[in-house]
């Protein structure tokens, strides 16, 4: 009885023994909040402090919130490793191991002893930053408290994992060397699990909606990774804003990352008991022995090596080869796993002949995970629902005319002869990849039971092309993402990146239903406050920055600081929509040779409606399939603003006469102008084709006789020759056909810039290179008369349309698109 | 009373202990001798609860150790590698094993380290080794455990403290009937302290007597005869180490040495001499047929 009765002394004595090292952790991390927290109340300028509430706002700080939770991440390692150093001690094994304890006593104890000290430091912290907000009368609201809660929580659960786990792990093996490289490996566990199910969802499956990189899912719930909460939580906004925005504050997202950490502690906590049970003691101090741990460890380590090398080959294959995969990431998983072995193994030989008979276990592993994902988790990822089952759908889409990427201009991906840029895909290791993709697509849902339908026959289309070749000639980017929501109120999304020209014609349609032209009209007319933007573009001053006068009367009350006003001036035009644009940018015009162009300035609110109303009532088939006999020229916007100009962003834009300034532009006495080199589509610039289809436009230029400004210049006689290449003759191995969007956008060089090009050795080489391995260069006048008059200059590119590059005797180079139909 | 029933042990593909049965009774003090790697550490730290064995068990007064380790508070393990902490004196250690062996006396403490002459408050890692054995004994009998492990505990004790902790160890055997289980090379060492010992011969116990019954039950016999005599004329004698110089023959017998006796006398010796074996002899002599056969190594 009186042995029962000290076992509550003992883990007690444990425990305080456990606290012991865990207290100088604890007692260094209350000095750094507490020299914060007099560094912040003795230092800031009481008013500024006084605007906002604040809570450790120190901690977020460039650099400082990664060197915090560093500290925590370290502290945790080192307190297990001073925690449980018995276990990689054959001296302190002794002591402690007959000391009359149950082993989970033990345990237990240690991993309380660990946490306790710095739960204190940190609610001390805590309590007293409170107390210094409350003593100097600072803003302390439920708001603050809501702040306080997270960021104290958050340290301690970064702690705590770090801690648990590294106990869990020093508590099962032999050393402190083991202990440590172990630890490190599974602490990458989850976010490379996470990576990992990502893009193996990603490579194996057509329809994926979750993407590497992407926004295209993301759960409210953070299941996966609780350090991803804190990683993804805006700071720096939650104290600038605090009062004024409700969405920085945490949300469930945040939340939920700090209790899965809880949760993922707790087992963690379990399953390093239930190993610390089972282990033979005699490991401590020994290297290479815990049989289990290392077993494991190994097994992890082999499935890094086949994951980050198989994947590559994969995406360097263009997830062509699953098999080759396959067989890369069983011999990538061996070699790391003997490696490991022979490293970490105790009897070095007869581990690695071990590792080899427990191979095929593993292979048949990778096999199943292999199978399961090549089989599109057996048919889920292939199914579509009924056209009856659905409420709505929406479909993001970047074909939909003169919205956004639809819109001419911007589209980073699409068939351009200036730009063409490769997002080849490369696995990372907290779970995301680099994709240059261009996901924000615009998004429209559909209630319409046509439309429904419509959207549906889509996926099925995109169904039945199953994974496409990237490099066959069908095939296209296409970033289309389809959610349905089931009249059940479940929800099934698909994410496309690729299709074939067949289901690309399908989603062009989607332009032709009601929902999109009354959702286009909206945006054009609505949403948009024309004179508004006008007015901010016209009071900017010459440097580009908006008159600070102008700025302080109008916006002065809602960007109260210097900072949010710098911001503003430089920035904001471009967190615009497009059609803003159309409100801030001097309008050009030019012609459909492109060789010359006139200033028509900021354009106003009439010609703005009879643009909007054109571009809703363009069917799909005017907009994107238009004749060149119906083009008649383009209006292009963002040509002159120096101020974007200095941006040198792809599509660089150069003026007339080298870089002359907007000043002298409208000092020409006609405001007519020759530049040196455009493309209608580049990053800063949007254009609109007018077609002979847009009424209204017309009607407006005709009215303030303008349209004589679309004449072309340039004739049959000026050109020297021509080149035509299919889509897919121009990739010629330097860019997939899937990676490209086949939509045209045409561009001109003078002469005068290649060659200045060629001079410097400047990259925009490229943009007249790509028919460097063309050789089918047309002389005769003739035919190239018949092909001028089938160029375009905006428009759908199928497979077999020819891109046109033009040489001028000049030396000048245009590129235009002749459809199939015509050719 | 310690208790080893059927106890094994192995290390991976290595059996170090096979089968091995054991007992301490109270009030005694059992010597374990072997040579090294024999298993008798192995055997100690399962019996203090630091290994288990893989089959078998092991009881302390009847309770089984590993089902009720709180058991354990009573018993104390004196390691081969002794661990003190970094700045931990004889004090704090006393405090700490205070805190979990429920019958540790502060005032035997004490007593203890003053009769070693032990400071109490100095740092026990700027000890010597034979003052840090001494403290770690110190601390361990002021525990007033009912078992004692002790792993080559006397290494580096000078041979005043030696016998002090031996007369010490004896006194509180008699005092609180206590089992002592004592590991060690040194056979002199426990012959004179000892009332049972146990030879461990690799895996197994070879020899397990009490210390009076080993004392004459082996002997060692040495015969000379006026010529050279054929060894089969000692058949029916159960001899080892049999040796011949010529007219002189050397072999010892350990079962039947009356009968043994009988049988040389037949074979007419002109000298017949018999001398009882040292503990260390019949030490080497178990030893001889295991691995340490010298002769084979070296011929």
């Amino acid at each position: 009885m009186i042995l029962k009765n000290n076992t509550r002394k003992q883990f007690l004595a444990m425990f305080c023994q456990a606290m012991k090292p865990a207290s100088i952790m604890a007692i260094l991390a209350l000095i750094c909040f507490l020299f914060l927290t007099s560094f912040a109340f003795g230092t800031y300028e009481p008013d500024y402090y006084r605007e906002t509430a604040h809570f450790f706002d120190e901690l977020r700080w460039n650099g400082i919130e990664d060197m915090a939770n560093l500290a925590f991440i370290g502290a945790g390692v080192l307190n297990a490793m001073l925690c449980f150093n018995f276990a990689w001690s054959k001296k302190q094994a002794n002591v402690v191991l007959s000391l009359g304890m149950k082993k989970s006593d033990i345990y237990f104890a240690k991993i309380l002893g660990g946490i306790v000290p710095m739960g204190v430091a940190i609610t001390l912290a805590g309590v007293i930053e409170t107390i210094a907000n409350v003593s100097g009368n600072y803003i302390v609201n439920g708001r603050f408290f809501a702040m306080a809660a997270f960021t104290m929580l958050q340290y301690l659960v970064i702690y705590i994992l770090s801690f648990v786990l590294s106990s869990a792990v020093m508590a099962n093996t032999g050393n402190v060397v083991e202990g440590i490289i172990f630890t490190g490996v599974i602490a990458l566990l989850p976010m490379t699990l996470k990576s990992f199910l990502v893009n193996t969802f990603w490579q194996f499956t057509h329809g994926a909606y979750i993407a590497p990189k992407s926004n295209v899912y993301v759960p409210e719930w953070n299941w996966s990774d609780p350090f991803e909460a804190f990683a993804n939580f805006d700071y720096s906004f939650m104290s600038t804003y605090f009062e004024q925005d409700n969405t920085v504050l945490p949300s469930v997202i945040h939340w939920s990352g700090v209790i899965m950490a809880a949760i993922y502690a707790v087992v963690i906590v379990l399953l390093g008991y239930l190993g610390f049970k089972k282990r033979r003691n005699e490991i401590c101090g020994t290297w290479g022995r815990a049989k289990g741990m290392n077993e494991i460890v190994a097994a992890v380590t082999g499935f890094y090596a086949s994951y980050l090398i198989g994947l590559y080959i994969f995406s360097l294959s263009h997830g062509d080869s699953g098999i080759l995969t396959y067989i890369i990431c069983c011999v990538s998983f061996l070699v790391a796993y003997v490696v490991f072995k022979m490293i970490f193994g105790y009897k070095r030989k007869k581990e690695v002949m071990a590792s080899f008979s427990r191979f095929p276990v593993y292979a048949m592993g990778l096999a199943a995970v292999f199978m399961v994902f090549s089989l599109g988790l057996f048919g889920y990822s292939s199914k579509v629902p009924e056209a009856d089952e659905i409420k709505s759908v929406s479909v993001s889409s970047p074909y939909y005319k003169a919205m956004d990427e639809g819109f001419a201009g911007s589209s980073e991906f699409a068939l351009k002869l200036s730009l063409m840029e490769n997002y080849a895909v490369f696995p990372e290791l907290d779970g995301t990849m680099y994709s240059g993709g261009v996901l924000e697509s615009p998004k429209i849902t559909y209630t319409d039971y046509q439309d429904i339908e419509k959207a549906v026959d889509i996926h099925k289309s995109f169904v039945r092309d199953g994974k496409i070749k990237n490099n066959g000639a069908h095939s296209c980017a296409s970033n289309v993402i389809i959610t349905y929501t089931l009249k059940n109120g479940k929800e099934i999304t698909r994410y496309y990146t690729e299709a074939t020209e067949g289901t690309t014609l399908k989603l062009l349609t989607l332009n032709d239903s009601d929902e999109l032209n009354r959702v286009l009209f909206d945006y054009l007319n609505n949403g948009l406050d024309f004179n508004y933007y006008r007015e901010i573009a016209i009071n900017k001053n010459e440097d580009g920055y908006l008159d600070l006068d102008t700025y302080t009367e109008k916006y002065g009350e809602d960007y109260p600081d210097t900072e949010t006003y710098e911001w503003f001036s430089s920035d904001f035009s471009y967190s615009l929509s497009s059609m803003a644009y159309l409100a801030q940018k001097p309008c050009y015009i030019f012609p459909t040779d492109m060789s010359t162009g006139y200033k028509l300035g900021y354009i106003e609110k009439e010609l703005y409606d009879a643009i909007a109303t054109d571009l809703k009532n363009l069917s799909a088939n005017q907009y994107f399939n238009h004749s060149a006999e119906d083009e008649i020229g383009v209006l292009s916007f963002g040509l002159s603003d120096s101020t974007y100009m200095s941006w040198g962003v792809s599509g660089e834009v150069v003026y007339a006469d080298k870089y002359t300034t907007d000043t002298e532009n409208e000092n020409s006495p006609d405001g007519t102008f020759h530049k040196t080199s455009w493309n209608i589509n580049s990053f800063d610039i949007k254009a609109i084709v007018v077609t002979k289809d847009m009424k209204n436009t017309i009607a407006y230029l005709e009215e303030h006789d303008l349209m004589k400004h679309f004449e072309r210049k340039l004739n049959v006689d000026d050109v020297k020759s021509v080149k035509l290449a299919t889509m897919s003759e121009l990739c010629d191995g330097n860019y997939e056909n899937s990676e490209i969007f086949p939509i045209f956008y045409g561009a001109f060089w003078t002469g005068e810039q290649m060659d200045e090009w060629v001079k410097e050795n400047s990259i925009n080489h490229y943009y007249y290179r790509m028919f460097d391995h063309i050789h089918n260069e047309i002389t005769d006048k003739a035919q190239i008369e018949k092909l001028l008059g089938e160029g375009v200059i905006f428009g759908y590119c199928a497979s077999d349309s020819r891109i046109m590059e033009i040489t001028y005797e000049d030396g000048s180079v245009a590129t235009v698109m002749v459809a199939q139909t015509t050719t | 009373m310690i208790k080893v029933s059927n106890v094994t042990k192995t290390f991976d593909d290595f059996t170090a202990i096979d089968n091995l049965s054991l007992e301490v009774n109270n009030s005694s003090i059992y010597g374990l001798v072997g040579y090294n790697g024999a298993g008798k550490t192995t055997l100690l730290k399962m019996i203090a609860g630091v290994y288990v064995p893989d089959c078998g068990s092991i009881e302390i007064d009847g309770v089984d150790l590993f089902a009720h380790p709180e058991k354990k508070q009573e018993l104390f393990y004196v390691p081969d590698d002794l661990y003190f902490g970094l700045s931990s004196s004889m004090k704090s250690m006393a405090k700490y094993y205070k805190s979990f062996y429920p019958n540790f006396c502060m005032e035997t403490f004490h007593k203890l380290a003053g009769l070693f002459g032990l400071d109490i408050n100095k740092k026990i890692m700027g000890f010597s080794k034979g003052m840090q054995r001494q403290a770690e004994m110190v601390l361990g009998l002021s525990t007033l455990p009912k078992a004692i492990l002790l792993d080559e505990s006397f290494d580096g004790l000078d041979p005043a403290k030696r016998n002090l902790t031996k007369k010490l160890l004896l006194d509180y055997m008699a005092d609180k009937e206590c089992s002592i289980l004592i590991s060690s090379h040194n056979l002199h060492e426990l012959a004179d302290m000892c009332d049972h010992i146990a030879l461990m011969n690799g895996k197994s116990i070879a020899i397990d007597c009490a210390v009076d019954d080993m004392n004459g039950s082996r002997c060692k016999f040495r015969l000379v005869y006026t010529e050279n005599i054929d060894q089969n004329i000692f058949k029916g004698i159960e001899y080892k180490n049999y040796k011949t110089d010529g007219k002189i023959v050397s072999f010892t017998v350990s079962k039947n040495l009356d009968e043994a006796e009988r049988i040389i006398a037949a074979t007419n010796p002109v000298i017949i001499e018999r001398f009882p074996l040292s503990l260390e002899e019949i030490f080497l002599e178990e030893m001889e047929d295991t691995d340490y056969d010298f002769e084979k190594l070296f011929s």
